[in-house]
């Protein structure tokens, strides 16, 4: 457990400080002791030359080019400097880190002279090249780093698992990395401005332990793997002042998408500063300071096996925060949390320096030593033997006697609960203790605080030294611990909407977590084992949007990818580094080497800090991908469009409209010279276009025979688009016309999706349906289910009729095509079936219902606008995304567009940045040997200008064994998005009533399953719910009355289905916005704070919770799904507000179907616009917009999404 | 040799045969577990045999009972009857009864496994007891 390598017993016998270190260090691995007693020596010299900050320099003002080799070459070469590149840029060729000669180290920098006693270890490692040796010190790069030789021993290649597998032959064509000629950078100049000399450090940084001279230390070298020069992560940290070294260039470099700016790291700096007890009295550290006590008692530092030697101490960022927060340094309860190893810090002591940062004396040594806390909440000191944790509250926020006293002073800061209050760490003290009431009796394993506190499962947690610490000040009751009287409070949505929580991580790791909007877990904290997990009765997922645009995206190119050996895991900032040659995986705990090019870093030439790669900095990273991770060249892009022209087609016009956009972004395609595209037109015949480039115009034939569709000629109905662009606009400025008066109503899609696979199996790609009727002939035609769908409370027919489709496209996935649909029916198309064409070929699925051209001039645009995005979205090719999760968790079901190929991989053969995928858990092991779970999604996929990149997410979960924690951290969005996705499943397999009780048993349970560890006084006459889930109910309901789940209302069959569908695969926000609109009052604009856009502030207004109660005669409201945005003019609007806004007199003037507002020159309607083009803006879809009068009759457009109201819907059916 | 004695030597021989393919079942689903096959592939094997196992498994518990033997019948029945009732509740738009795009989920393929194991030690079993039946038939008839 958390204490198990710290044990509170130690404390009470604690008269010298020094002595619970020795305890520790004791404790903890003989070599992990040792690195940590290397380090402050050997780091001492080279820490400014590793600073965040002063890192590199000169390789970003004069470097790039000299050694680039090529001028398309970015920065990010050896990883070091990730660039952030917009995505999707292509990246030139680059070349490998291996492709650099092995900058000879010059002796003098970097090294400290006491370093020249370090040894490296004797080892694999190459023999040194005799340039650079440096004295004393055998730099253990390859002798040549410049080319094949070194490239390939530490490639994949023979190793590679079954997910990527090698090609036979290597494809090496494209990606072949320039190796050769490439210039040794003159290395005076780097040298000399880049890295100060050792001494000009140790100047500079003054009072800093990192420039306590080394001499003060011992000197325990005992070979364990330390380099001499390697970087103190401390060190890194500490922006010690060296002029030269903290210039600003080098964050514009390599530190840019760090996402641990150069800034927090600036903010540390006093935190090592050996004797601050005065200068920074009110400075503690979060967490275990072993640094400052080794720095007061010249102790050498621990290592922190659980934290990335290069990460910021988890404390460190706090400290902005907390700064005038008092030192009071908390000890975590040895069972409250599971060990947390990043956060495992030996010596639970704040680091204020002088006695009192050991507050830990047993009896009296407390109140003295802790200065009252300056927030006015009261934390009194706590009387020494008293029971402290009545000021605290408890796990829930409710009992504050649920610890028992601690033991002497120790504990008397403790903070409730693992998981909550690390989150709480991060927020400024807050005022609310929230509810606390006396009397919540102690859980059943907070028992032990006495300073005898048996050590549990010290065996279990060989590596975690648990002791987490935490402040007084975060010790305030969070939200997050609130509970929630469902029945008395009203206003439970926030005017800015649902919060996103995140996990309680330490705040190091919780600065590189991946984005909620990427990736999430339904539960921020996870159970430990499945019994927990039971108990909570919350679904157990996670939701990634893996292939999300993103502004900001380091890309790397480096011919090492670093991975686990055994799990395949790819090296991401939530392993742990056990010294400086090896990491621990945090999925499967295997410990691997670390290959030399990792920490080798080119511009010192130096062999550096593995935490300085981009790699263990960002938990969302793309790596350009070598050869091995090719089964063949990357496919050029290869678009095919199937045009529906039946009779049914041309009547709704959508051709011209079509052919228009797509002419229009013709040339915004993604792709690359090599872009292929062909059309493919059907009604009861198929009609191929010929476009070979030799041809006057294009030549249309008609094949009629369906039953065995053959390609009328072998080429050239796919042709390169930029040979043959005339053809290609000719041909879509005809196609209108071709099939104006054509009069065949049957529909052939199934054939027409045959030969459109023969077409492209040789390459694979995307094809583009667009269908507006049921396909009634040849293969794969269907009957017209749709009478008996839906008898009564029963509906049926929500599976595919056939398996036709379902087969043809796991054909297509497997030759890398996806199939993209775009339902433009009016009538029933049996969407449940056809939809079975994308749904496995990671195809998207877009739908239209009644599109016409000239009636129905909303979707028009709607069509129009999500046609332009489909066209001209990133796209990835020939893709396929893994599933990683520790060891102890696996992945029960999968939800969204693709093939499961195997057990943690997904077959997409295309990838699209609005595709959201969802994966529910479930917990097979307890989950006991890390504090933490990751949760890793690897996509591998071929960029549309042909190259293969990995994008790896990752994201990292403290685990927790307490209940509380569960609920406290519960994610209310996303666990309404995999209800979602699960209730969808229910239906479809059993009825749509199941799934129903389904949902409203989700809620049930989980709010029973919460108050029953609150005690019946409570509970009576209440509902209780916990913050996180307060809004958990009210997305039921609205899941209740969804389109996709309501029974009462008359629903077509395709309305539901697609309505299904979207919530398999919408990311989760768009999804909950689905669910739950947001509700705008128009009038009140300017009431939130502004939103900035560039230059831009749009005035934004708060949102209104879903209930008549809110709607006033007088207003103007918004309503926004997502896809479709109605504006309710009140029948009370004055005649002002009509002519500035709407150009009409009065109410009654305002048209029922408007469709746009004016453009009118006053700030009411300006601000109206701005507002509303905003919300249009920021979503990857098309909006359909609506003017309704309040007296229209189609009102009921805008209230239909009143959730909250009593209506017929409110009251669920259980039937 | 009466009429039980061929019956059980055709029980003998259809039994072994089932034994085979459970056999196989166990393996195919342990290839696909351990990621030595594709899903479709795996999916598309086990679905070839499906109906066959059906089959002889119905057939050989309706000659069981026309001839008579209403114990065996009894005790080997329920299981064809099984198969059946999976084979013919399946949804329509799966592929089979093994789906390609289902087995990875919601642990079927777990579920697969176990019922295949099941299977297996229920034809283990049966082929010891009509290989008793056939001798004691075979016995009895001279």
């Amino acid at each position: 457990m958390a204490e198990s390598s710290n044990p509170p017993p130690i404390f009470p016998n604690t008269n010298s400080p020094l002595q619970p270190q020795q305890y520790e260090y004791n404790s903890q691995p003989s070599n992990i002791s040792q690195t940590a007693q290397l380090k402050p020596l050997g780091q001492a010299p080279n820490g400014p030359f590793f600073q965040p900050s002063g890192a590199f320099p000169p390789y970003v003002q004069s470097g790039n080019q000299p050694w680039m080799g090529s001028a398309q070459q970015t920065p990010n070469i050896n990883g070091f400097n990730p660039t952030v590149q917009q995505q999707q840029q292509p990246l030139p060729p680059s070349m490998n880190s291996s492709g650099f000669p092995p900058p000879p180290v010059t002796p003098g920098f970097g090294y400290s002279p006491g370093a020249g006693t370090q040894v490296r270890p004797q080892g694999p490692y190459p023999p040194l090249p005799p340039t650079s040796q440096v004295p004393g010190l055998q730099v253990n790069g390859p002798a040549s780093l410049n080319s094949r030789p070194l490239f390939q021993p530490t490639s994949n290649v023979g190793s590679q698992p079954a997910n990527y597998q090698v090609a036979a032959q290597p494809f090496q064509g494209l990606r072949t990395p320039l190796q050769t000629g490439l210039p040794v950078r003159p290395m005076t100049s780097t040298v000399g401005s880049s890295l100060p000399p050792p001494t000009s450090s140790l100047q500079s940084s003054g009072d800093n332990i990192q420039s306590r001279p080394n001499e003060l230390l011992p000197a325990p070298y005992h070979g364990q793997g330390q380099y001499s020069h390697q970087v103190n992560p401390l060190l890194q940290k500490t922006p010690i002042p060296t002029p030269n070294n903290s210039e600003p260039p080098s964050e514009r470099s390599s530190r840019g998408p760090s996402p641990i700016s150069g800034y927090s790291m600036d903010a540390l700096e006093g935190q090592f500063s050996p004797g601050q007890g005065a200068s920074s009295p009110g400075f503690q550290e979060h967490r275990g300071s072993p640094t400052s006590l080794s720095t007061g008692h010249n102790q050498p530092f621990p290592t922190r096996p659980g934290v990335p030697p290069g990460q910021p101490w988890p404390g460190l960022l706090q400290q902005q925060q907390n700064q005038s927060q008092p030192p009071f340094q908390v000890q975590r309860p040895p069972q409250g949390f599971p060990p947390m190893p990043q956060s495992s810090q030996s010596s639970g002591f704040s680091s204020t320096g002088g006695q009192q940062r050991y507050p830990m004396p047993p009896t009296s040594a407390i109140a003295p030593g802790f200065p009252p806390p300056p927030s006015a909440q009261g934390f009194p000191p706590p009387p020494p033997s008293s029971n402290t944790s009545a000021t605290f509250p408890s796990p829930h926020g409710l009992g504050a006697s649920r610890y028992p006293p601690p033991g002497p002073g120790l504990m008397s800061g403790y903070p409730p609960s693992g998981v909550g209050d690390n989150k709480l760490s991060a927020l400024p003290p807050t005022s609310q203790y929230g509810p606390t009431s006396p009397g919540v009796p102690p859980m059943p394993n907070q028992g032990g605080y006495s300073p005898h506190y048996p050590q549990p499962g010290v065996g279990g947690y060989p590596n975690t030294m648990n002791t987490v610490t935490q402040n007084f000040s975060q010790m305030g009751m969070q939200d997050g611990q609130r509970s929630i009287n469902l029945l008395n409070e009203r206003q439970l949505f926030p005017p800015d909407g649902m919060e996103t929580p995140r996990p309680a991580l330490p705040n190091d790791f919780k600065k590189v977590n991946c984005s909620p909007d990427i990736f999430r877990c339904t539960l921020n904290a996870i159970p430990q084992n499945s019994a927990l997990l039971n108990k909570a009765r919350l679904p157990l997922g996670i939701l990634i949007h893996p292939f999300r645009d993103l502004s900001q995206l380091p890309v790397i190119q480096s011919s090492v990818i670093v991975r686990c050996r055994a799990c395949r895991t790819y090296i991401n900032p939530f392993v742990v580094f056990t010294d400086q040659r090896r990491w621990k995986c945090n999925l499967c705990f295997r410990v691997n080497d670390l290959p030399d090019e990792f920490s080798f870093d080119p511009v010192s030439k130096t062999y550096g800090d593995p935490q300085r790669r981009p790699e263990v900095k960002s938990a969302t990273i793309e790596f350009i991908a070598p050869s091995e991770y090719m089964l063949r060249p990357p496919q050029p892009a290869v678009y095919l469009f199937l045009l529906d022209v039946s009779f049914n087609a041309v009547k709704t016009g959508y051709l011209a409209q079509f052919c228009q956009v797509l002419l229009d972004e013709l040339d915004k395609l993604p792709g690359d010279a090599r872009t292929t595209i062909g059309f493919l037109c059907f009604d009861k015949a198929l009609y191929y276009f010929n476009l070979s480039e030799g041809l006057s115009q294009p030549q249309m034939m008609c094949v009629p025979d369906l039953e065995d569709p053959f390609l009328p000629c072998p080429d050239n109905l796919l042709v390169n688009l930029h040979e043959s662009k005339e053809l290609i606009s000719d041909l879509l400025n005809q196609l209108p016309n071709l099939f104006d008066g054509n009069y065949q109503t049957g529909s052939a899609l199934g054939a027409a999706l045959q030969s459109a696979h023969k077409l492209m199996s040789a390459t694979g790609g995307r094809i583009t349906v667009v269908q507006t009727c049921l396909p009634t002939v040849g293969p794969g035609a269907l009957e017209n289910r749709d009478a008996a769908s839906s008898s009564g409370k029963t509906v049926t027919n929500l599976g595919p009729a056939t398996d036709f489709y379902k087969k043809l496209s796991l054909d297509c996935s497997a030759q890398q095509i996806a199939v993209d649909l775009f339902m433009l029916n009016g009538q029933y198309a049996d969407i449940a079936t056809l939809a079975c064409i994308s749904k496995f070929s990671a195809g998207c699925i877009y739908y239209y219902p009644s599109y016409h051209s000239v009636k129905n001039p909303g979707l028009v645009e709607k069509f129009d606008t999500d046609l332009r995005r489909y066209l001209t979205r990133k796209i990835g090719f020939e893709s396929v995304m893994r599933i990683r999760c520790t060891r102890g968790l696996s992945i029960h079901t999968f939800h969204g567009n693709f093939f499961v190929r195997s057990t943690d991989l997904l077959s997409l053969p295309n990838i699209n940045p609005d595709a959201g995928f969802g994966m529910q858990m479930s917990i097979e092991d307890n989950l006991q040997e890390s504090s933490t779970v990751s949760f890793q999604a690897a996509l591998l996929y071929t960029s549309s200008k042909g190259e293969r990149r990995i994008r790896v997410h990752t994201l990292c979960v403290p685990v927790t064994n307490q209940l509380s924690d569960v609920f406290a951290n519960a994610d209310q969005q996303a666990i309404a998005s995999l209800l979602a996705k699960m209730a969808v499943d229910r239906s479809l397999n059993s009825a749509i009533s199941d799934a129903r009780d389904a949902m409203m048993n989700a809620s049930l349970d989980a709010l029973a399953a919460y108050a029953q560890q609150i005690p019946a006084s409570q509970r009576a006459g209440a509902v209780l719910a916990p913050f996180s889930l307060r809004l958990m109910p009210m997305l039921m309901l609205a899941m209740l009355k969804s389109i996709a789940f309501s029974l009462a209302s008359k629903t077509k069959i395709d309305d539901r289905v697609f309505a299904m569908q979207q919530f398999k695969v919408l990311p989760v926000c768009y999804l909950i916005q689905n669910l739950y609109p947001h509700l705008y009052p128009l009038l009140r604009l300017s009431e939130e704070k502004p939103i900035k856009r560039g230059n831009e502030e749009i005035p934004s207004a708060p949102l209104l919770q879903l209930s008549s109660a809110n709607i006033d005669r007088t207003g103007l409201f918004l309503m926004d799904t997502g896809d479709a945005m109605c504006l309710l003019v009140g029948s009370g609007v004055g005649d002002q507000i009509c002519q500035d806004v709407f150009d009409k007199p009065n109410f009654m003037s305002i048209p029922d179907d408007m469709m746009d507002l004016p453009e009118l020159e006053n700030p009411l309607s300006e601000n109206i616009r701005s507002f509303i083009n905003y919300l249009m803006d920021s979503r990857p879809f098309g909006v359909t917009f609506l003017v309704i009068r309040d007296d229209s009759k189609n009102r009921q457009l805008f209230f239909q999404h009143m959730l909250e109201d009593r209506t017929e819907n409110t009251i669920p059916s259980l039937s | 040799m009466g009429p039980d004695g061929l019956l059980f030597i055709f029980s003998l021989l259809d039994e072994a045969a089932l034994l085979l393919l459970a056999v196989y079942f166990v393996i195919t689903l342990s290839d696909l577990e351990c990621d030595y096959l594709n899903a479709r592939v795996c999916c598309d094997k086990l679905n070839y045999w499906t109906v066959l196992e059906l089959l002889c498994h119905n057939v050989l518990s309706l000659l069981l009972l026309l001839c008579g033997h209403w114990l065996l019948f009894l005790i080997y029945s329920p299981l064809g009857l099984w198969l059946v009732y999976k084979y013919v509740k399946k949804p329509s738009g799966n592929i089979g009864v093994f789906d390609p795009t289902e087995i990875h989920n919601q642990k079927h393929l777990k579920t697969y496994m176990r019922e295949s194991l099941v299977r297996l030690g229920f034809h283990l079993i049966f082929f010891f007891v009509y290989l008793y039946w056939m001798i004691y038939s075979l016995v009895q008839g001279y």
